[in-house]
């Protein structure tokens, strides 16, 4: 028999019953949609991260107090020997506390963030209004601060807040700026912050020299490593206690999230993929009906000299056909409805190839699968008992 | 020396029924010879083991003990696959309920043996159209066969049982199902068929049918109980 033949056999097989072809295929459509829809999801979500990665800027470096004591560590005496680093361009210490900031009758949960001039640049923090922090509000402890977008919104709404004195807790600051907003960063917002110096917060609100954090740049990504290393010497030199302090690059703790994520997507696909198995099922049961069905065609197409091999490849290549349609019209099923959750729910999703790949694959196993056991059972009739059958 | 189309000595069928406890002695020790080129009808009632017969004559089913020589060839031991190959290539099936595949049109089901031979679609067109042409229905190429009456379907079997060119064809009650003139139609088709030079092998319980035919085998409860030569031609009335 010719292969061009043996398709056409096939194909006619499910065009034949085309209703009847959809409703079967209807597992193995939702199945793969299932499927591509969560793993768009979950790539969706690393590509965000990927780019958060980007903006955080892969090259720097945080240092936190390793436990809590009232001296700790990790405070403005450090700075100047981290900042001398040859690998290192500039720090940027962090103190922050979290309250309510109010404005007349509203309040908004922030964070207050005690910090130096050069944080806007680190962070790639732009400011919309107003202006940043300048050196001088750092050396004379000024009582100004700069608000995150949504704390301003939250605040003034239309109004414009420069000039405004906004309460945190029991101290009051002068709005001198608002920054632009930044979007989520995965940990916490940025922007529902509040922006102070340091040196102020360090004065008025705790009451100590110490910090909580302090953020090196390195003067480039691809001395990181070196970079990583010479600021944990330095620390371990001033401190003489490695559990006094901890050094973490932003890189690797967006990884860690990342591979958490994969497993997620990985253990939900897996869900989704048993509705896949479920589809299969429904295809074997009615290819079996089918063959039933179709016992005298069977029978005449071997008493006219179809091998039994010929038979099984026609019965295996129509379940398969039914299922990889099926797996064909899920994949556009899957791109639409990976469209609709990202409109809905506003989560980034992205379609990637490997997954609508990963759609036909897993289709036209289902589909020769489940589709064999019918097919050798049509292979394996008896033209006799068939060409009798009424 | 010319080979017998066919030789069966001693071909017993034995079939089991209800796990083997009950044996039903199908055929019990059929000998026979048929030369190539003769036309035959065999008779007998139901259950006389006529149709048991022509299922191992067509290959479809092999004997419980005996031997048959297919042109010469011994057929018991060939494989299912061999077995379908020799359908295909030497053998032409005729039913009484026709058989065509529905689905298909006329020419369709007439190229469908050509179709498991391998014969490029082009070829096996025109070797179809020219078979239904040959049985006298090449107007009806294009209909499906729930388009035809009852004659016009058995003649598109016809066709597609001498499309391959077979050295034997096996028709099994080929008038049961039809009235007296398409009855007529279809026995002078075979003797023409049979006047080209294709052994016919018709299985009937019908003796105006068998009255066409030069030999007339009669079985009754398994085996031969008479080979009758006659004056052939006796057309069915």
């Amino acid at each position: 028999m010719r292969l061009s033949d043996t398709f056409k056999l096939a194909l006619g097989g499910i065009t034949s019953n085309t209703f009847r072809s959809i409703l079967t295929a209807l597992g193995v459509i939702i199945g793969v949609s299932a499927v591509i829809i969560v793993v768009s999801i979950g790539t969706g979500a690393r590509r965000q991260t990927e780019a958060q990665i980007q903006r955080l800027g892969s090259n720097l470096i945080t240092v936190s107090a390793g436990y809590r004591t009232s001296r700790s560590p990790i405070n403005n005496d450090v700075l100047p020997y981290i900042e001398a680093i040859s690998t290192i361009r500039q720090v940027v210490p962090q103190v922050q506390t979290s309250g309510t900031a109010a404005y007349g009758s509203v309040g908004m949960t922030t964070t207050l963030m005690g910090t130096s001039v050069n944080y806007a640049e680190v962070r790639n923090l732009k400011v919309a209004r107003g202006r940043w922090l300048t050196e001088a509000d750092i050396q004379q402890n000024t009582w100004n601060c700069v608000l995150g977008a949504d704390l301003a919104e939250e605040l003034f709404g239309e109004a414009d807040p420069i000039g405004q004195r906004v309460r945190f807790e029991r101290v009051r600051f002068t709005v001198v700026g608002v920054a632009q907003a930044q979007g989520d960063s995965g940990f916490a917002s940025v922007d529902n912050m509040m922006y102070v110096p340091y040196t102020t917060m360090q004065q008025r609100v705790t009451g100590n020299k110490n910090l909580n954090s302090i953020v090196a740049q390195a003067v480039d990504e691809s001395v990181m490593g070196m970079a990583y290393d010479q600021v944990y010497a330095t620390l371990l030199g001033l401190t003489g206690d490695e559990r006094a302090f901890r050094v973490s690059n932003q890189a690797d703790m967006l990884e860690v999230v990342s591979n958490v994520s994969a497993t997620m997507t990985m253990l939900l696909a897996g869900i989704a993929a048993v509705s896949l198995v479920v589809g299969g099922i429904g295809i074997m049961n009615i290819m079996l009906v089918s063959v039933t069905e179709r016992i005298r065609e069977i029978a005449i197409r071997k008493a006219l000299g179809a091998k039994e091999g010929e038979i099984l490849v026609q019965f295996l290549l129509e379940s398969a056909a039914i299922s990889l349609t099926g797996g064909l019209l899920g994949v556009a099923v899957g791109f639409g409805g990976s469209a609709v959750v990202s409109r809905i729910f506003g989560w980034p999703t992205a379609v990637d190839m490997q997954s609508v790949v990963l759609g036909f694959v897993l289709s036209l196993s289902v589909g020769m699968f489940f589709g064999a056991y019918p097919a050798y059972k049509a292979a394996k009739l008896d033209p006799i008992e068939g060409l009798r059958y009424e | 020396m010319s080979v017998s189309m066919i030789q069966l000595r001693d071909v017993t069928k034995v079939y089991s029924m209800g796990r083997g406890a009950v044996k039903v002695h199908a055929l019990r020790g059929v000998s026979l010879q048929v030369e190539e080129g003769e036309f035959l009808a065999i008779m007998g009632h139901s259950g006389s083991g006529k149709s048991t017969l022509l299922n191992i004559l067509g290959c479809l089913d092999r004997p419980t003990s005996g031997e048959y020589l297919l042109h010469g060839r011994p057929v018991q031991g060939l494989s299912s696959n061999e077995l379908a190959e020799v359908r295909n290539r030497t053998i032409g099936f005729v039913f009484q309920s026709f058989n065509l595949l529905p689905k298909l049109n006329a020419l369709g089901n007439v190229e469908l043996p050509m179709v498991y031979a391998g014969v490029p679609p082009k070829k096996r067109r025109e070797a179809a159209m020219r078979a239904l042409e040959m049985v006298g229905v090449g107007d009806r190429a294009h209909h499906k066969p729930s388009e035809l009456s009852g004659g016009q379907q058995q003649r598109v079997a016809i066709a597609r049982a001498i499309v391959s060119e077979p050295k034997l064809v096996l028709a099994d009650e080929p008038t049961g199902n039809l009235d007296t003139a398409a009855s007529r139609e279809i026995m002078d088709l075979l003797t023409d068929m049979n006047r080209r030079g294709i052994t016919v092998i018709v299985v009937t319980h019908e003796p105006e049918v068998a009255a066409c035919t030069p030999r007339v085998l009669t079985f009754r409860d398994g085996v031969c109980v008479e080979d009758r030569r006659q004056a052939a031609g006796g057309a069915a009335s």
